[in-house]
């Protein structure tokens, strides 16, 4: 599902993010990606999410060259990708429910089944109360769980998580990987980036090491 | 989704972006405003200017004088002659009665000077006026060539000194005005894009977050398009309102010897649709330089 053979990526000459990064996610798994702050965790995602482009490599993606892909390609990809961001990235100044609403409609969606879909996803994560309130009357584990359902409403084949515990406590961040596991169960292929050793150890998943770009374990 | 289900979400969201950001939209509404009353106010000084230039130019009168011995039908001729001109807008005949009667009328109590003459010693002429197209140095200079080439044609005469000065003059008023004009419409123009591009500017994150959702960029630009479209539309309104309200309490307060000046000898409804149209060309252009930054960025 996901490829990536020998990706370098450089912000400067000085700098280095990425060190000849190989390795293969197949449809279905559920990897972490762990390492220290710095790292290169977040990096990797946002390589994948085509946020940033490779320095030099390739990252093919559900087949596709991603790293070819010009401006115009990326937002078809993003429709089919599910990213939780660490700071979640919710439009504050519209509900939970229109938050989930507009990524559904970007994809070409109609009403009836944007309503449809959107209650569902609330319901999934258990936010289905919380559907009119804006995401800053929530707590930090809400807006987390609202970001989730985001995510997942376009059914995606892949979902990309960057730190999705780091905002939370041990119990939210328990509940937050057993969604995860449900989604992957489901089929859906879960990348997540973690620096929590404890949730690693307690979800025993294929995990990829990170140190100073390079893939050490 | 069809065009028109699109078409009415991006409505909505438009209003919808006015609605949860009315203070930015209420300044942005009132920078356009104020910038195109500045450019609509430099557009009055330069129509009334316009105006009041070529209503002098229009007393630029051509003498042709006639051969003393001609018949009645040969002048007639040249009169024709004179009029299928393109430049000519009018001909009046002054036959050598008419031009002694005139002499007498400009010497008013000095008739007596004339008494002593024999015979009429002023010359039948044509009075040419020229249209406004061709009141400029090269227009005057090219028809007075041709009508030199009239036979029958013994002289023609302009006041050329004055002529010159005028023309000079209007050149150096077409500078200015050209200055002050891009100036004005410049500074008008920054003005009112960077209070646009600043509103946006607080919405940086939504128009990133819209992005990574996989919105397209038409997805993305469309409703604030819109939002500049109303707000242009609206600071328009404000802005025709606002001159024509201030021309009327200056009309108001002005003796009426003054009023030609600010009663703008031109149609209202052109001049506010150039308005309104000058506040959406605002309006869509502060958007798509700023959207064009931040989804580069």
């Amino acid at each position: 599902m996901i490829n990536m053979f020998h990706v370098y990526k450089s912000y400067d000459a000085a700098v280095s993010a990425l060190t000849d990064i190989t390795l293969k996610i197949d449809k279905g798994e559920f990897v972490f990606i762990t390492g220290a702050s710095g790292a290169g965790k977040t990096t990797l995602l946002r390589l994948m999410f085509c946020i940033e482009r490779p320095t030099q490599g390739q990252i093919i993606i559900a087949g596709k060259n991603v790293s070819r892909f010009t401006h115009r390609d990326i937002p078809a990809l993003r429709r089919k990708i599910g990213f939780v961001f660490q700071d979640f990235k919710l439009l504050n100044n519209k509900t939970v429910f229109d938050n989930i609403a507009i990524t559904l409609r970007v994809t070409g969606m109609g009403n009836r089944d944007i309503n449809k879909r959107a209650l569902k996803v609330l319901s999934y994560v258990g936010l289905q109360h919380r559907a009119n309130f804006k995401p800053l009357t929530l707590s930090g584990g809400e807006q987390q769980r609202a970001a989730i359902a985001r995510a997942l409403a376009k059914e995606p084949a892949i979902l990309l998580a960057d730190e999705p515990t780091g905002n939370l406590d041990p119990e939210r961040a328990m509940d937050t990987i057993n969604l995860f596991n449900e989604i992957n169960a489901r089929g859906t292929t879960v990348v997540v980036a973690t620096h929590d050793r404890f949730l690693i150890d307690k979800f025993n998943k294929r995990t990829i090491i990170l140190d100073k770009g390079k893939i050490v374990g | 989704m069809n065009y028109l289900k699109w078409f009415a979400y991006f409505v909505s969201e438009a209003f919808q972006n006015i609605r949860s950001n009315l203070a930015t939209s209420i300044v942005t509404t009132f920078t356009i405003a104020i910038s195109l009353s500045v450019c609509g106010l430099f557009l009055v000084f330069f129509i009334n200017v316009n105006n009041m230039l070529s209503g002098v130019g229009g007393q630029i009168q051509i003498t042709a004088y006639i051969r003393g011995n001609l018949q009645d039908d040969a002048v007639l001729h040249i009169k024709d002659e004179i009029s299928a001109m393109h430049e000519v807008e009018s001909v009046e005949y002054i036959s050598k009665e008419m031009a002694l009667n005139i002499f007498k009328t400009e010497l008013k109590g000095q008739k007596g000077i004339l008494d002593g003459l024999a015979a009429n010693p002023l010359p039948a002429s044509f009075e040419i006026k020229v249209k406004e197209l061709f009141r400029s140095q090269d227009g005057i200079k090219g028809l007075i060539s041709k009508l030199r080439l009239i036979g029958g044609i013994e002289d023609v005469q302009y006041g050329k000194e004055w002529v010159d000065r005028f023309f000079a003059f209007i050149r150096l008023v077409e500078v200015f005005i050209f200055i002050l004009g891009g100036f004005i419409l410049s500074a008008a123009a920054f003005i009112a894009s960077n209070t646009i591009r600043l509103a946006l500017y607080t919405r940086k994150d939504e128009i990133e977050i819209m992005g990574l959702l996989g919105a397209t960029n038409i997805f993305i630009k469309t409703p604030y398009f819109i939002e500049g479209i109303l707000e242009g539309f609206s600071g328009a309104v404000l802005a025709v309102s606002m001159l024509y309200l201030g021309r009327y309490m200056i009309l108001m307060e002005i003796p009426p010897i003054f009023s030609p000046l600010v009663a703008v000898p031109f149609s209202p409804f052109y001049f506010s649709l150039g308005v309104v149209a000058g506040g959406i060309i605002l309006g869509i252009a502060g958007s798509g330089i700023a959207l064009r930054r931040f989804l580069k960025s």
